[in-house]
């Protein structure tokens, strides 16, 4: 183990080695040295190590000059700032980009107010018959509401603006109808509740 | 390939970038033809033992790409040094399953240069080799970076991502390591 204390000085030696020093500071650390068995020792051992570098293959300098790209960049402090009116063009691309987005937005928000019922096909709503059966006047069947109406487009839902209430009986019996010819509908049917009787009761407590 | 020393010392890394920006090829290769030996001792001394040639090319290519992030708060060899080392680390993380790194006490580690097997040492190098392959990566790089680069604690700091206080700490145990290992060898 070193016994000397002197960090500062232990911490220079490798000056010594790389001429890192000079003057008076560097007689100063030789001066110790000479007066100090454990840096004498330190220093011989860093010599050492120093001498044994690590051999390293040789580097064919060329080759790599070769792949170096040629300097292309402008400095960020010298870099010409663009002209005023390609600035203005700029802006308005932005803005007019930020005005169609937004607008979609709003479109699709608007569509999602609707309430859907997914996998309805328009088709059958648009058969809804026009013809009143007996016993039910015209104005009934012209009392569909006019967001199914309006589903009937290329959405494939079928929007409803309002509650079944709404509907009136010939609606309500085109939906029916409709809802009969689904593939598949989404599993309604609830959970199978566990009666708890005394018996189990008494176990949980 | 090195680079004319009296014109090394009559031109700065930093005059030596100025003129390869102004489009002097020259300057880039007198800049490579300074600094690269260094870098694959470096490289060589960290435990890397393929394509360091690569490695150190990598680095340069790298470092001429950024030259303008280049402030020069620190020397271009300490920056350079910074490159290599994130390379290697890169490297390590990309390879770590099956990593060809670092054991620098393998039986082959004397036949790896073998044009250059004449020109070495072998026992002192076998011993050299075998003390620092007892040091963590990081004591590794500092005790490198100090005794074989000369580099001071401030530049190690900036090299290895550390303090100046971390970085004397790791030399004094790294020292401390070594010269146990080569009195008891």
């Amino acid at each position: 183990m070193t016994k000397c204390n002197a960090i500062e000085i232990r911490e220079s030696l490798p000056d010594l080695i790389h001429a890192g020093v000079s003057g008076a500071e560097a007689e100063r650390i030789e001066a110790h040295v000479a007066a100090c068995a454990d840096c004498r020792e330190e220093l011989r051992v860093l010599r050492t190590v120093h001498g044994a570098a690590v051999f390293a293959p040789s580097i064919d300098t060329q080759r790599i000059v070769m792949v170096i790209p040629p300097y292309a960049g402008v400095p960020v402090t010298e870099r010409p700032s663009l002209p005023r009116r390609t600035r203005t063009y700029a802006w308005l691309a932005a803005a007019t980009v930020a005005i169609a987005f937004a607008t979609v937005m709003v479109s699709s928000s608007g569509d999602d107010d609707l309430r859907t019922v997914p996998g309805v096909s328009p088709s059958p709503v648009a058969q809804v018959p026009t013809t009143p059966e007996p016993g039910e006047s015209a104005s009934v069947v012209e009392a569909v509401p006019p967001a199914i109406v309006a589903s009937a487009g290329p959405r494939p839902s079928l929007a409803l603006a309002g509650g079944l209430d709404d509907l009136s009986d010939v609606s309500l019996v085109a939906l029916m109808t409709s809802m009969e010819t689904f593939d598949a509908l989404p599993a309604a049917e609830p959970d199978p509740v566990l009666t708890v009787d005394s018996d189990t009761t008494d176990l949980l407590r | 390939m090195t680079a004319n020393p009296v014109n090394d010392i009559e031109e700065t890394d930093m005059e030596l970038i100025g003129r390869w920006k102004a489009g002097d090829g020259q300057a880039a290769t007198r800049l490579v033809g300074r600094h690269s030996d260094a870098l694959a001792r470096f490289a060589a001394s960290s435990g890397e033992r393929e394509e360091i040639e690569e490695l150190v090319q990598d680095t340069f290519v790298r470092a001429f790409a950024s030259l303008d992030s280049f402030r020069g708060d620190s020397s271009l060899r300490t920056w350079l040094f910074t490159i290599e080392r994130r390379l290697m680390l890169d490297r390590r993380r990309a390879e770590k399953r099956d990593r060809d790194t670092v054991s620098l006490d393998e039986a082959d580690q004397a036949t790896e240069y073998g044009a250059l097997d004449t020109l070495i040492a072998e026992e002192v190098q076998e011993r050299v080799r075998r003390a620092l392959s007892g040091l963590s990566p990081t004591q590794r790089e500092v005790f490198t970076l100090r005794v074989q680069q000369g580099l001071s604690y401030k530049e190690i700091a900036v090299v290895v991502d550390s303090t100046e206080g971390a970085a004397r700490v790791h030399y004094h145990n790294a020292v401390q390591k070594v010269k146990e290992f080569l009195k008891d060898d």
